[in-house]
């Protein structure tokens, strides 16, 4: 479970944020859209124990990430979307490194990195110092980093990025088996086509408000749109003008949000 | 020249929004270096002066000894000059060439290549001119002085020298410009750092066998006879001497034009060959210098891994995983190497002159202090730098690091701990070494001192560290960006080993304190001992509870400076 109450933060006088509140339930795969610096990554960072909120809290496994970080910690992996990793360390070593961190037993690391970095054509590479990665490649260690100990909440910024198109969809799987290992999933993408064919739950946020959360049928019927409209005519719609849509008429707080 | 004026123009308008930007902090992290290069050029200076002039004095009626002696010495500076220029060198052309950010950039724009490899050039040129100026045109600086030459003296040695150092940034950019472009970057670096170490030992170890080789008996004469032999200065081929011509020449007011030109014509053939080759050779070493060296052990590692993971092996604690983590980054850190090199090395020569000159007398606590600082400084000087800087440079991994389920005493404990197998491991050595060389007993007993000011010492560092990290510290310590952290480190480091010395020493100044005065030598070793213990226990443990707070901190309510 992710949850996140009146979760707010600013800079300066800026709110980044503002009084955002979401759930992700066990098995649940949810995907976060909204326009660029509408407050993606800084909700994530605040439910990751990344950024501390002005106000509210965050909670991952039923643990508030702020009150109790390290048992929190445990029980979730990110993947940022800015990938940086130890240059002087093999991409074995570092695997390693988390699996000791997340205290994985021997046999389990060894049959998880052997399975992931085999889905993620990463084997051939495991030996070499990750300076030598290229972007997807150190991505692809950033995502197998984070599902060594199995998390019960996984979150991902715009993990596609630099991804090759076998493994695109590679994570898709990934994602799809966690979900149904129960796992909790909050990832944030600007691929609308991800989102539509692969979330339970969209959320859209823009200017730091979360403006709907629900499922795509949800929010056609939120929207008074047609059966054929797509997420991304949805999307659009929702996120149009430069002012938040909660200044616009309409309903502010979606249906199950 | 538009397209070279269009790359120099934006260099020089980002060199200088970042000086202003970064203003006082900018000029406290140059500080220590500025001091240390005027001290030294300072002190070149006021040597040379007083060698020169000595040398006057001593040798009336000897014009041609003279003048070998000049022209030996002159030649010697030129080559400590060489010697600079090229350790400098050789790390700045190739960050600068190759490692500028807006590369990409440039090279994919109509701009010609030639001039982008100029405009960089012309960076790395002006840089090393600069920066080694006070202790390389010290010491011909005072010959003019000593010589009270006419103002044309000093153009035409500056012109010589400016001359000398773009032969030497030539030769070692067109050395580094070939090699790019068969050796995969990362490789290079490594290379460039090992010669880097090789030129400042293989100088040390000259210049000690040298000194060591003197023999000081029958006076001054056949001293300066002896020196003269040398030789150094009719090594005609060779630019140092030429440089040493201009001086002698200019000074002399003989003619000076030939060497000056001959170091000109030396510095454009080498650079133009370098702007001419550029197309061919810069833009496919870039490319080259970009490629990572990938090997073949990628599936041996894993079957490797495998096989050894087999079965129970236990779960290491993040304790241990972050110390492994922390020891192999330094280990296979160039630079880590590079320190480990040279700082041993040169101390153990002033350790050696020491034991020379110590041999027959016993040794009083002071100078025990001085030899134990010796050894302290020598030891731990690689493991401050990387101690000092080892929460900043997680700072390009933080927001992964902050994510790790890890308590802050195991975090803060890791560091500290990876700072301390090397320096202990060396003043063991050195210690042993010291005892082989003085006949005066075992220095093994001032180990369990030096492992207390070790521990206290790289505590300490990591601690700061902790409380005013910078994240914006590069992974790689040879940036030029990680020179403020590095110097900081390594400064309050062998600041906090001179006065842990004073400590030590206490047995050597008691008497002279009112209030212990009356205290046995035996007594006074012991309270030394014991002060020295407690203050460094003290600091340990001030320093694990400070660097264990703020790390705390730090994990508790996330990076303040982590934006959107």
């Amino acid at each position: 479970m992710i949850e996140a109450v009146q979760l707010t933060r600013r800079y300066g006088s800026l709110p980044a944020v503002d009084s955002l509140s979401l759930q992700v339930a066990p098995g649940q795969l949810f995907c976060f859209l909204g326009p660029n610096g509408a407050g993606k990554t800084t909700t994530i960072k605040m439910l990751v124990g990344l950024l501390k909120p002005n106000s509210g809290h965050a909670r991952v496994a039923g643990l508030d990430v702020w009150a109790d970080p390290v048992r929190a910690k445990a029980a979730l992996g990110y993947v940022p979307d800015a990938v940086s990793l130890y240059s002087e360390l093999t991409g074995l070593e570092f695997l390693d490194l988390v699996a000791d961190i997340y205290r994985v037993g021997a046999s389990d690391r060894v049959a998880r990195i052997g399975r992931l970095a085999g889905l993620f054509s990463l084997t051939a590479h495991l030996g070499q110092p990750m300076s030598s990665y290229s972007r997807g490649m150190r991505q692809k260690a950033t995502i197998i980093a984070a599902m060594l100990h199995e998390p019960a909440a996984l979150f991902l910024d715009e993990p596609t990025v630099g991804l090759d198109p076998r493994s695109a969809r590679t994570l898709k799987d990934l994602l799809r088996e966690a979900c149904d290992r129960g796992a909790a999933v909050l990832m944030s993408t600007h691929i609308l086509e991800v989102a539509e064919t692969m979330a339970d739950q969209v959320g859209i946020i823009h200017h730091g408000k979360l403006l709907f959360q629900g499922s795509v049928p949800e929010l056609r019927e939120y929207q008074h749109g047609p059966e054929s409209s797509s997420l991304e005519d949805l999307f659009l719609q929702l996120t149009q003008g430069d002012q938040p849509a909660a200044e616009k008429p309409g309903p502010e707080v979606a249906p199950d949000a | 020249m538009r397209d070279f004026q269009i790359v120099l123009r934006v260099g020089l308008r980002i060199w200088w929004r970042r000086a202003s930007v970064r203003r006082w902090k900018g000029l406290l992290g140059l500080l220590p270096a500025l001091v240390l290069i005027g001290g030294l050029g300072v002190a070149m200076g006021v040597g040379a002066f007083h060698l020169f002039g000595f040398l006057e004095g001593a040798l009336v009626g000897r014009p041609e000894l003279l003048k070998a002696l000049e022209l030996n010495i002159l030649a010697l500076y030129a080559l400590i000059t060489a010697v600079m220029v090229l350790v400098n060198a050789l790390g700045t052309v190739y960050a600068t060439i190759y490692e500028s950010e807006d590369n990409a950039f440039f090279l994919s724009t109509p701009l010609r290549a030639g001039a982008v490899l100029a405009a960089r050039l012309a960076a790395v040129c002006f840089g090393n001119v600069v920066a080694i100026a006070p202790p390389a045109t010290a010491p011909f600086v005072a010959y003019g002085l000593a010589r009270g030459v006419s103002g044309g003296y000093y153009v035409a040695v500056l012109g010589g020298y400016v001359a000398y150092v773009l032969s030497v940034v030539g030769l070692a950019a067109l050395v580094t410009t070939l090699a790019v472009r068969f050796v995969p970057g990362p490789r290079l670096k490594r290379g460039a750092m090992i010669l880097m170490l090789l030129c400042l030992l293989s100088f040390i170890f000259a210049l000690n066998f040298v000194m060591f080789s003197l023999d000081t008996q029958g006076g001054p004469l056949p001293l300066l006879q002896r020196l003269a032999n040398v030789r150094i200065g009719s090594l005609e081929i060779f630019p140092h001497v030429w440089l040493a011509r201009v001086a002698i020449g200019a000074g002399t007011a003989e003619m000076a034009w030939l060497p000056l030109g001959a170091l000109v014509l030396l510095a454009g053939l080498l650079l133009g060959v370098l702007i001419a080759l550029a197309p061919a050779l810069y833009l496919g070493g870039w490319a080259s210098s970009q490629e990572a060296a990938r090997t073949s052990r990628g599936h041996l590692a894993w079957t490797r891994y495998r096989a050894a993971r087999r079965g129970s092996a236990p779960v290491r604690s993040s304790l241990q995983a972050l110390f492994g983590k922390e020891m192999k980054i330094a280990l296979r850190s160039p630079m880590f190497w590079y320190l480990l090199g040279v700082a041993p090395v040169g101390i153990g020569f002033s350790i050696a002159q020491f034991s020379q000159r110590h041999a027959a007398q016993e040794i009083s606590t002071g100078r025990t202090a001085l030899l134990l600082g010796m050894v302290l400084v020598g030891s731990s000087l690689s493991s401050l730098m990387f101690a000092g800087t080892s929460l900043s440079r997680e700072g390009h991994i933080l927001p992964l690091w902050l994510c790790w389920p890890i308590q802050p005493r195991a975090a803060f404990l890791s560091k500290v701990l990876a700072g301390l197998p090397v320096p202990l491991i060396l003043a063991a050595v050195g210690l042993g070494v010291v005892s082989r060389f003085l006949p005066q007993g075992s220095f093994a007993p001032l180990l369990a001192p030096a492992a207390l000011v070790i521990t206290a010492v790289v505590s300490a560092v990591v601690a700061l560290d902790t409380i005013t990290p910078n994240y914006k510290t590069t992974e790689n310590l040879m940036s030029s960006e990680n020179s403020f952290a590095k110097v900081m480190s390594a400064y309050l480091g062998l600041v906090g080993i001179a006065l842990l010395m004073v400590i030590f020493s206490f047995p050597g100044y008691y008497h002279r304190l009112p209030l212990v005065s009356g205290l046995t030598p035996g007594q006074a070793v012991v309270c030394g001992w014991g002060a020295l213990a407690a203050v460094c226990a003290g600091i340990t443990y001030g320093s694990f509870r400070l660097g264990t707070r703020a790390i705390g901190r730090l994990l508790s309510e996330g990076d303040p400076g982590s934006g959107a």
